[in-house]
């Protein structure tokens, strides 16, 4: 396998460049509760929001990599994917956080993006495409909240397969 | 949560990160998380699609199981602790009727700028012990020669 073979200059082409996720990310109080829930934390920080103030939170706090919210990956990725060759199935591949400021209901918190890197390798399943995209989130106070990079993995399909919905 | 605070002296290479985190994951938990993470890749939700893809099912989000490991960490690291860095990469799936345990292990223990630096490992088995996600994380712990005497 080439290392060209799955990945044209015109994908290539997108490593670096720096997308911002249109909508902004605000931070609700029911969002942050069902999260909590879902994931089975009982902590007072993400349900209670008297006792949150009493902590010194302005707000309800929400938990670790609540901000993966919204997928903002796929933003990044909706013009780079279709330009690799052939049709491919993605599954989510790895997360990366680094935490930097608390996130708190009322928080208003932009998304900027970029692909930082993509490679092919030979796998078990076939031929596969890895795309890492970095997203920084900063808040309303211009403060970095948190840096995620999300690793999603592109497995090309057989011949004869399903198309894979976009 | 511990009542008792943990302090970097507590800890060392080798204690365990506990207890784990233990969730008999079923299909409505794929609803919710859908709808809490705003992730509607059908996948996840949807049988037959999800098969005609070569998947075995409905498979659980990744993500989901890095908020697992998030939880594990904070209810282990009591109030004064904070969560710095987590990161996880999903080796194999998971369906819903598999129950997913969160471990982990203390792997370096430092200070730096007076604050007690833990890193671990972590990751994500089934109740037959088959890991499905492993990575690492960053808490920081309060020193305890830094506490005030009351």
């Amino acid at each position: 396998m080439t290392p060209e073979e799955l990945i044209p200059s015109e994908a290539r082409a997108f490593v670096g460049r720096e997308v911002e996720v249109e909508e902004d990310l605000e931070i609700e109080k029911g969002a942050v509760r069902r999260f909590a829930r879902v994931i089975g934390a009982k902590d007072r920080l993400y349900l209670d929001e008297e006792y949150a103030r009493r902590k010194g939170y302005r707000s309800l706090v929400a938990p670790p990599t609540f901000l993966v919210n919204g997928m903002p990956w796929a933003a990044v990725l909706q013009e780079a994917v279709p330009r690799l060759r052939g049709a491919f199935t993605g599954l989510h591949g790895g997360d990366e956080w680094e935490f930097l400021e608390p996130v708190q209901a009322g928080d208003v918190i932009k998304r900027r993006g970029k692909l930082i890197d993509i490679y092919q390798k030979e796998g078990k399943t076939g031929k596969l495409v890895f795309l890492i995209t970095e997203i920084t989130f900063t808040n309303q106070r211009q403060q970095v909240a948190a840096i995620y990079r999300a690793t999603e993995v592109f497995r090309l399909q057989e011949e004869g397969q399903e198309a894979p919905y976009s | 949560m511990s009542a008792r605070p943990l302090f970097f002296e507590d800890v060392e290479v080798g204690t365990e990160i506990s207890p784990p985190v233990r969730e008999r994951i079923t299909t409505q938990h794929l609803v919710q998380w859908a709808g809490v993470a705003e992730d509607y890749t059908p996948i996840h939700y949807d049988k037959d699609w999800a098969l005609s893809q070569g998947l075995p099912g409905v498979i659980i989000h990744g993500p989901f199981k890095c908020a697992l490991l998030g939880r594990l960490l904070t209810e282990w690291m009591g109030e004064k602790g904070v969560l710095r860095r987590l990161a996880c990469s999903h080796r194999a799936m998971n369906l819903p009727g598999e129950t997913l345990v969160c471990r982990g292990r203390v792997s370096r223990t430092y200070v730096k700028d007076r604050q007690g630096y833990v890193e671990c490992e972590v990751w994500v088995e089934n109740q037959d012990g088959i890991m499905s996600a492993m990575g690492s994380a960053t808490v920081t712990l309060p020193l305890k020669s830094s506490q005030e005497r009351v």
